[in-house]
């Protein structure tokens, strides 16, 4: 029920009425600014997705930002080691609320190939992830895809921890 | 389209009957004998494998060899290319007074030659003088090599691990260390808990 039902005289003057938390997610889901975390290769292809090619700022997000205390989406990109690993922890820390973690790749996500010592198998184990996103490297296409499904958390119409992480069992 | 006859297309030389290959290989051999004539009593071994020169060396007498090898007139082996080491644990033929080969590579910018010199280290005590103190740029190297297999660099200036975390416990290129590790890959603690 909006507004301008109730009140006869403001219809068709230009008004509508919504929620201001609707607007806040609107405004949010559509200015981004992610921090490049690449550590390997699968940042050249987040790098690929912000050039003019694929253009990421089409959907609001193309202000990469190399502080995290200015960025709200943190794009784990690559294979994070022991000794990044707190790196990576510290840098998710600074981020203000409200934040939102993409793990970008096979390595981020599980650990892809680099089942050794200093790989971490799954940077979820010990930060929070949004969206995980397949491939080795992904294309610019899935990575623009868990964009969008980090905006659908955004304004409500998916849930935080909708999207998990891909298991063997369910390939 | 013309009538002439195409020359007969030439074959590569086989190896043997290649007039050069015989010319090198006969340097070769004034190098062997050079090699053993300048590092008498500080080397065991001077022979060619895999078409490199290979010099056995042992601990003791390592750093002189590399000293005459870099200061010779002749020689002139000025640039250290690179030290690695082998473990041997997993060899048929393993004995643990062999368990570490220390392979330092040195290299002559002006005469175009390489040479390579092999030091045996026992499992009990993993230990080799360190060359920096001949070749500058073997430090780096040399905390590489400390920082995968444990060999320690006697008078090395400065010898911390270079790639892995300072409290990392073990040396993972050393043939007993399981690829996956022994659970350093999962002991952090997760981020929201962190306050
Ligand atoms: S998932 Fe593939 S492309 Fe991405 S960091 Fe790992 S190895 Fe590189």
């Amino acid at each position: 029920m909006g507004l301008e039902q109730m009140i006869p005289s403001l219809a068709g003057e230009g008004f509508f009425t919504t929620q201001v938390n609707k607007v806040i997610a609107w405004a949010r889901k559509n200015s981004l600014w992610p921090y490049p975390f690449g550590t390997a290769c699968c940042a050249i292809e987040m790098m690929a997705t912000l050039n003019s090619r694929y253009d990421l700022s089409r959907f609001g997000a193309e202000v990469i930002r190399f502080s995290p205390r200015q960025s709200d989406l943190l794009i784990v990109s690559g294979r994070v080691v022991l000794k990044m690993m707190p790196v990576l922890a510290e840098i998710y820390q600074q981020m203000g609320e409200p934040k939102w973690v993409i793990s970008m790749g096979a390595c981020a996500s599980t650990g892809g190939v680099f089942n050794t010592y200093p790989q971490i198998q799954g940077v979820d184990q010990f930060i929070p992830v949004d969206v995980y996103i397949p491939g080795c490297p992904p294309r610019p296409e899935s990575l623009i895809d868990g964009v969008l499904k980090i905006q659908k958390i955004i304004d409500g119409q998916a849930e935080r921890g909708e999207f998990t992480r891909p298991t063997v069992e369910a390939n | 389209m013309s009538d002439e006859k195409k020359p007969e297309p030439k074959l590569p030389p086989t190896h043997d009957s290649h007039p050069a290959s015989t010319r090198v290989l006969e340097e070769n051999q004034n190098d062997l004998d050079q090699l053993r004539d300048k590092l008498a009593g500080r080397c065991s071994d001077v022979s060619v494998q895999f078409k490199q020169t290979v010099i056995k060396t042992d601990r003791d007498n390592v750093i002189a060899a590399l000293e005459i090898l870099k200061s010779d007139p002749e020689l002139k082996f000025n640039m250290i290319t690179d030290i690695t080491a082998v473990d041997n644990m997993r060899r048929p033929d393993f004995e643990p007074e062999r368990r570490f080969t220390v392979i330092h590579t040195v290299y002559s910018v002006e005469r175009r030659k390489r040479v390579r010199l092999e030091t045996d280290l026992s499992e009990g005590n993993p230990r080799i003088p360190t060359a920096a103190a001949v070749y500058k740029g073997a430090a780096w190297i040399e905390r590489e090599i400390y920082d995968m297999y444990g060999i320690e660099f006697a008078g090395h200036p400065d010898l911390r691990r270079v790639l892995l975390p300072d409290y990392y416990e073990h040396f993972p290129l050393r043939k007993d260390y399981p690829l996956t590790g022994r659970g350093e890959r999962d002991n952090f603690v997760r981020a929201e808990e962190v306050e």
